[in-house]
């Protein structure tokens, strides 16, 4: 069942054999493979279960209950936005249910420099086929491609770019484009929908709006998990609930599980716990049509453009990366609702009106790259964490050519103008270069840099020197502790990480019920 | 011999420091001081460049033959030094050109007003990030005699010839009390910057045979302000005095002490102290700078707690906005350049020190006076009222066309606020922390930058500006005009009145009744009854 901590009497004691912290793609996966094995398990939630049918689609509203920090979570020097879930159901309630394999490319080079036993290619791939037919994952059909998305591949046609249709995990959809406010239809085939009633027909227990705040452990092995219960409103502590377990597996994301873990003390040799955090930053651009395209409405992202994601270039046999822009760029469209947009349209007054009043008319792709950075996540307090990020060199000089990229789509598209949301607006005419975008030194505050893909924080490897977590999830220096989520990954892996995760929570979920 | 302002017209001058200027009775700070009476020299009011005591002194020393005779002059000081951005009014106003040497202090909005300023000028600026470098890489700056050709006007133009300029001052006071426009106060409180000004205004007084202790405040580091330097300066205003007439002993030796330990982190940063006396000022409709004039009625106030008697302050600090041009950054050297933009990317105040001093701006401003806030402010979960009232002006700033009441067809300011603080709700602590911290930034930032008035008391028009300014400003408070916009749209493009415009059809599910329970759903046989505990509990 699922319980409501804040209406539990607390403090409240728990006994397990495995207690799973986070009910995102990787917790809810791990969690149900091993109820549905027999152990008694817990799954601990910060956030609340919110079912469709409390989804309202307004954002004031939704972004709240779904994101932490309210939606406006960002790095400590508030140069990148970072969009995470806090619901029963993780990052998935709010996603677009974009699914994407980790290329082939990436996969090889982790092998050679983290060894990865417990995931040779054979396994990806069963991982994967899997999952995706866990999550019923399928084409969108090119008759159900909103006229957002049908823009971005007019564009991609006529410069002669790669391009195509994308897949998702969705049933019964009804194209509202509320998304990333939750489906009120049940049409996202998410964690919440497709695995938290397997877990609890499986005996499983999900204590909501309960916050882990460290991993105990005695004699060099995980022994439970200390928690507080959330007041519903305030967020404020209410008191401590404590699960002692057998076993304990970290799925409370690429900043959550870090934190954790470095607010327990667990050790880690190789130095690297919460150092190597990747995000998928991304930039936007606004092209202004004549005739409305209503951004917002349809299935928000369906198609987009591959020109400038090269795997194979980026990720040479060799291990020597061409140093040039143009090849860790993954251009898609991009929209949000007024408030959202209000918020990232620059100016005031007028300026700022004028611009709001061509919404109809706008339409947004963005340029999200597959980085190189290392950012940093700690700590803050029980409850809070500080997440340190901003983009190398060769990132920066990446996200403003795939922001150069997306106008230069835009206009190709039909866009009588392409606009650069920076202070002052920059505008460029179908005839206007765009280099000085391309030129452009990204600084703090000059553009909103959006991230919605934390990973890489905790990476596995072979080597306990290298990385603290082995290739079946096991943290290497801590006993009866394992990991299930993109705290994984090695590197940033340039697509959509949400199957990966779920096939993470799988494999590491297995790995756990087998000892 | 009798001295008089009169006396000193055998001595070149340009005739800037005209009518004498007014001093304002302020009752009010009378009772807050626990003096029997209070008042303000008006310096301010000067009539020529923007005012300020620098012009009594630029007044005599840019009539100064070495001077007068030069097409170009050179000076140094701070970034957002007002001496140099005084002169750089002087050169525009004399058709001269200056050659600013500048070395670097931390931005605010005060510092960047009078960059702007110097930029905008004839001017040409060269920089280093600190004072020895800049000495040692321009020698005549210390030494004296001319750099590049140009005769050096010393800091704070406290060469002989401005401290003659403040002698006229202290003389213009004399006669002041002696026709009975002022009471003969019993103590006189200047800032010390140099030390052209308190040395100046106490041998004028002294030359006048009025004897009244002068105490000067000083605002920098303790070396810059000491009793050789004082002598020294009182030395070379005498030898000007000299072919004149003869100079009383008093004159030589005035009543003059300098009174230290109110600098707090050091020249150029405010201190919540000063903060409070510069919103004390503003009550009053006087403008105060939180790091000259702030730092001396700090200071006062400290010796004149409970003394009782007749204070006099006199207000050096110029008025308004100086004159700037577009584009006057393009005129900053590189390494400038570089060092602001360093401090725009947060090598400038830290977060918490800037969000902490915001905070404690507020609570120190605020904890003076409690008073002045519009009793409907709602008072929300996180905003407290006064916190409702900064969003709901900000609000009528930003949201607009032309700053004013907000357009009809959406919420109001304090719906608007009251949106931002459900919004808020929930936040995590130190991001609330950080959100309280803003707030008194917000609404006292504009003390600091040398305004009038609060935020909240401002006019829509000024409170646009204000907002402007600090997004342009280096370090972090563009994060503060940033953050504050983007929780007024959030609060405003939430309401579904205002997405007609947007051709926003809005959210397709029905909007339930306030209060209505959520309907039923396959969900429901997941979820445990409130208060039920947990198989697994022990």
């Amino acid at each position: 069942m699922i319980y409501d901590a804040s209406t539990l009497p607390l403090p409240l004691e728990l006994t397990a054999d495995l207690v799973v912290v986070g009910s995102g793609a990787g917790g809810a996966m791990a969690a149900t493979v091993a109820a549905e094995a027999g152990l008694k398990v817990v799954v601990l939630e910060a956030g609340a279960f919110v079912p469709p049918s409390q989804m309202t689609q307004r954002e004031e509203e939704m972004l709240p209950q779904l994101l932490w920090a309210n939606g406006g979570r960002t790095t400590a020097d508030r140069g990148v936005h970072i969009h995470q879930g806090r619901a029963v159901g993780g990052s998935t309630t709010h996603n677009i249910n974009l699914c994407g394999r980790i290329p082939e490319p990436i996969r090889r080079e982790w092998t050679r420099t983290r060894g990865l036993k417990h995931l040779p290619a054979e396994r990806w791939e069963a991982l994967y086929d899997e999952v995706e037919a866990t999550l019923g994952v399928s084409a969108v059909p090119e008759e159900r491609w909103s006229r957002h998305n049908r823009l971005l591949l007019d564009g991609v046609r006529k410069l002669g770019w790669r391009g195509g249709g994308l897949r998702h995990n969705r049933t019964g959809c009804l194209a509202s484009g509320y998304c990333l406010l939750g489906c009120a239809y049940d049409a996202k085939n998410n964690a919440a929908k497709v695995l938290i009633p397997r877990l609890v027909a499986a005996g499983g227990e999900v204590i909501t709006r309960c916050q882990a705040v460290v991993v105990t452990h005695a004699g060099g092995e995980a022994t439970g998990v200390e928690a507080v219960g959330l007041d519903p409103v305030t967020r404020r502590k209410l008191g401590r609930v404590t699960v002692h377990a057998k076993q304990v597996c970290l799925s409370a994301s690429a900043t959550a599980t870090p934190a954790i873990l470095q607010r327990s003390d667990v050790p880690d040799p190789s130095g690297t716990t919460g150092r190597t955090l990747r995000i998928h930053p991304a930039l936007i651009a606004a092209g202004e049509f004549d005739a409305p395209v209503r951004a917002w409405e349809g299935i928000p992202q369906t198609t987009d453009c591959t020109e400038f994601l090269d795997f194979e270039a980026a990720h040479p046999e060799s291990g020597e990366a061409p140093d040039e822009a143009g090849l860790r760029t993954w251009i898609l469209p991009a929209f949000a609702h007024p408030v959202g947009t209000a918020t990232m349209v620059p100016g005031l007054g007028a300026a700022h009106r004028e611009l709001m009043a061509k919404y109809e008319r706008l339409a947004v792709f963005t340029g999200m790259i597959h980085d190189t950075t290392t950012g940093r996540v700690r700590p803050q307090g029980d409850l809070g964490l500080r997440i340190d990020y901003w983009p190398n060199a060769a990132d920066r000089r990446e996200l403003v050519y795939g922001m150069a990229r997306c106008a230069e789509l835009l206009l190709a598209a039909g866009a009588k103008a392409a606009v650069i949301p920076s202070a002052p607006l920059q505008e460029f005419g179908p005839s206007d270069s765009l280099a000085a975008v391309e030129s452009m030194d990204l600084e703090r505050g000059a553009l909103d840099i959006t991230a919605v893909h934390p990973m890489s924080s905790v990476s596995m490897g072979d080597d306990p020197a290298v990385a603290p977590v082995g290739s079946d999830g096991r943290h290497h220096h801590l006993g009866r502790l394992w990991i299930a989520d993109g705290s994984l990954f090695p590197t940033s892996i340039g697509v959509p990480p949400q199957i990966s995760i779920y096939a993470m929570g799988l494999h590491v979920g297995r790995a756990l019920t087998a000892t | 011999m009798t001295w008089t302002r009169a006396t000193l017209d055998g001595l070149p001058r340009l005739g800037w420091a005209g009518s004498p200027t007014p001093v304002t009775e302020v009752p009010g700070l009378a009772e807050q001081l626990g003096a029997d009476w209070f008042g303000v020299k008006r310096d301010d009011q000067l009539d020529a460049l923007s005012g300020a005591t620098k012009v009594r002194k630029l007044d005599f020393v840019l009539a100064a033959p070495r001077f007068a005779d030069a097409k170009t002059w050179a000076s140094f000081g701070a970034i957002g030094s007002g001496s140099l951005a005084s002169l750089t009014q002087a050169a525009t106003e004399l058709d001269r050109n200056l050659l600013a040497c500048c070395f670097w202090e931390p931005p605010s909005p005060d510092v960047m007003g009078n960059l702007a300023c110097i930029a905008s000028g004839p001017t040409t600026i060269r920089y280093a990030s600190g004072r020895v470098g800049l000495a040692l890489r321009y020698p005549p700056l210390i030494l004296g005699g001319k750099l590049k050709g140009a005769p050096v006007v010393p800091p704070g133009a406290s060469a002989g010839e401005g401290v003659v300029g403040c002698v006229r001052g202290g003389l213009e006071l004399a006669e002041q009390i002696s026709a009975g426009d002022v009471p003969k106060p019993d103590r006189i409180y200047v800032p010390w910057g140099t030390g052209g000004t308190s040395v100046g205004i106490a041998m004028g007084l002294a030359m006048a045979g009025v004897a009244i202790p002068v105490v000067t405040v000083s605002t920098v580091e303790r070396p810059f302000a000491t009793r050789s330097q004082m002598k020294g300066l009182i030395k070379a205003a005498a030898r000007l005095l000299a072919p004149l007439g003869e100079l009383p002993a008093e004159a030589l030796e005035p009543p003059l002490s300098i009174v230290h330990g109110h600098v707090g982190k050091g020249y150029g940063h405010p201190t919540p102290a000063s903060l409070g006396a510069c919103a004390d000022f503003a009550e009053h409709d006087l403008l105060l700078e939180p790091v000259y004039g702030g730092k001396a009625f700090a200071g006062m106030r400290q010796l004149e707690a409970g003394r009782g008697g007749k204070v006099l302050y006199w207000l050096t600090s110029h008025r308004g906005e100086r004159p700037s041009v577009e584009g006057w950054r393009d005129k900053l050297p590189p390494a400038l350049t570089r060092d602001l933009a360093r401090a725009e990317r947060g090598k400038g105040p830290s977060r918490r020190r800037l969000l902490i001093g915001g905070a404690a701006a507020a609570v120190v401003v605020g904890g003076l006076r409690p008073t002045g806030y519009d009793d409907d402010a709602p008072a929300g979960r996180v905003l407290s009222g006064w916190e409702a009232q900064v969003i709901a002006a900000a609000a009528e700033a930003v949201i607009p066309d032309e700053p004013g009441p907000l357009p009809a067809d959406g919420p109001t300011a304090w719906e608007v606020a009251a949106n931002v603080d459900r919004y808020l709700t929930g936040m995590p602590k130190k991001m609330v922390l950080e959100i309280h911290g803003m707030m008194g930034f917000l609404e006292q930032g504009t003390l600091m930058g040398g305004g009038l008035r609060r935020l909240t008391k401002l006019e829509p028009r000024a409170r646009r500006r204000f907002l402007e300014t600090l997004s342009r400003m280096p370090g972090l408070a563009p994060q503060a005009s940033r953050g504050v916009r983007d929780l007024c749209y959030l609060g405003w493009y939430q309401d579904p009145r205002t997405w007609g415009m947007l051709g926003y059809g809005g959210p397709l599910v029905p909007r339930r009744a306030p209060g209505s329970p959520p309907p039923s759903s396959k969900y429901d046989a997941l979820v445990a009854e409130p208060g039920r505990l947990p198989g697994s509990s022990t």
